[in-house]
């Protein structure tokens, strides 16, 4: 059963008491929340996923709550939660939403160490990966949109995801963050796309969350192989830029981007030395939306 | 310049030689990962198994590297183990 065949009523009850369980990827999580904006934003974000019985085993167990105490009165704020415990001091109740997906961000990055995970975008298209990491502000989600919004498909908007075994990605396909200018940019750009509520005055600026295609989540379960690593920067001052990039270096920028390479060791080594043998590796300096979706087809395409 | 040079203490190196010359190298001990070209790597390698002499370090140098004029050998070779020493890959062995 699909999130999209509860109704808003059934969907906040599951949240409110036993907890809403999703598949997302290889993950299921459970997640309780009593707060309206948390059932709403999942409902228009998360209609595609896959829903997990309540009771069976969950990867992660999150909420999202309002904390106890008077303080809740003229304060009203959101506390996420992992196993009950709070990793992160509260937050405005407005934040509630986006907490969500900063929370089960961490948790990943934080448990999920059956793989090797670097801070990047994944599309795809017949088969072939690109692999978009970045630094906040480098661009990868305004990118890693634009190209879902023309057909590619999503694998993640923020992780990839190395297993321990073979040389394909495993989708983690979430609602694609993005920040402050790049929101307008991509409504402008793909006005057909479905959007979340705009978060504002979070540590991050605004946010707001672009929906996954449907058929990115239906295929969540199909990996794919990496064969293009492009490190981007978006300057909007300067003219296309394509740069090979050896694979010496670009092991070690990608290390830079990587959550738990220096956790899994020896092993780490391993992996992202399978993960850069199978890609033909780049830095991009890009403009534009235009300029940047030209230059990964025209990478894509050199591929053969 | 010390006249025996060894892999330190705890260091542990896994090696990748990529095609388009360079070599990563990760050792388990610190954690860390470094790039160095292949000659470099062939005097990690030899390290990593013993601690050898400086003539011997050249001899490796000299048949990786397919050079003979030995001032320009072992000038290369103090420096390398200057560089690789301050990234804490080899250290100086007793003699």
């Amino acid at each position: 059963m699909n999130l999209s065949e509860l109704n808003h009523r059934a969907l906040a009850d599951a949240l409110r008491y036993e907890g809403l369980g999703l598949s997302i990827g290889p993950f299921d999580v459970l997640l309780r929340s009593r707060i309206d904006a948390v059932a709403s934003t999942l409902q228009r974000l998360y209609a595609d996923y896959p829903t997990t019985p309540a009771g069976g085993f969950h990867d992660f167990h999150v909420a999202v709550q309002r904390p106890r105490g008077l303080h809740r009165l003229y304060h009203p704020q959101a506390l996420f939660l992992v196993d009950d415990d709070s990793p992160f001091k509260p937050l405005p109740l407005s934040q509630a939403y986006p907490f969500f997906e900063w929370g089960l961000n961490w948790c990943i990055a934080q448990y999920a160490h059956q793989f090797l995970i670097l801070h990047a975008a994944v599309v795809e298209k017949e088969g072939m990966a690109v692999i978009l990491p970045g630094s906040p502000g480098a661009g990868k989600s305004t990118l890693c949109a634009s190209l879902v919004a023309r057909g590619w498909r999503l694998l993640s908007d923020e992780m990839a995801l190395i297993p321990r075994r073979g040389d394909a990605l495993v989708p983690v396909p979430r609602p694609v963050a993005l920040k402050n200018d790049s929101i307008d940019i991509i409504k402008r750009f793909a006005p057909e796309q479905v959007f979340g509520d705009s978060f504002h005055d979070t540590a991050k600026g605004t946010v707001a969350h672009m929906k996954p295609p449907a058929e990115s989540v239906y295929r969540a379960g199909d990996t794919a192989t990496p064969r293009l690593l492009i490190f981007p920067r978006f300057q909007t001052d300067e003219k296309p830029e394509l740069r090979p990039l050896s694979r010496g270096r670009a092991f070690l920028k990608a290390v830079e981007y990587a959550f738990n390479y220096d956790f899994l060791g020896t092993e780490g080594f391993r992996r992202m030395d399978r993960l850069i043998s199978t890609c033909d590796c780049h830095t991009f300096s890009y403009p534009s939306l235009e300029a940047g979706i030209e230059g990964i087809n025209e990478l894509w395409e050199g591929l053969g | 310049m010390s006249h025996r040079w060894r892999a330190p203490a705890f260091s542990e190196l896994s090696f990748r030689d990529y095609e388009d010359g360079e070599t990563v190298v990760f050792d388990a001990g610190s954690g860390s990962t470094h790039v160095v070209d292949p000659l470099a790597g062939a005097i990690l390698r030899a390290l990593a198994g013993r601690a050898m002499a400086w003539n011997e370090l050249l001899a490796i140098l000299a048949r990786e590297g397919g050079v003979d004029d030995a001032p320009t050998l072992e000038a290369y070779l103090d420096s390398l183990l200057h560089s690789l020493q301050r990234q804490h890959l080899v250290e100086p062995a007793a003699e």
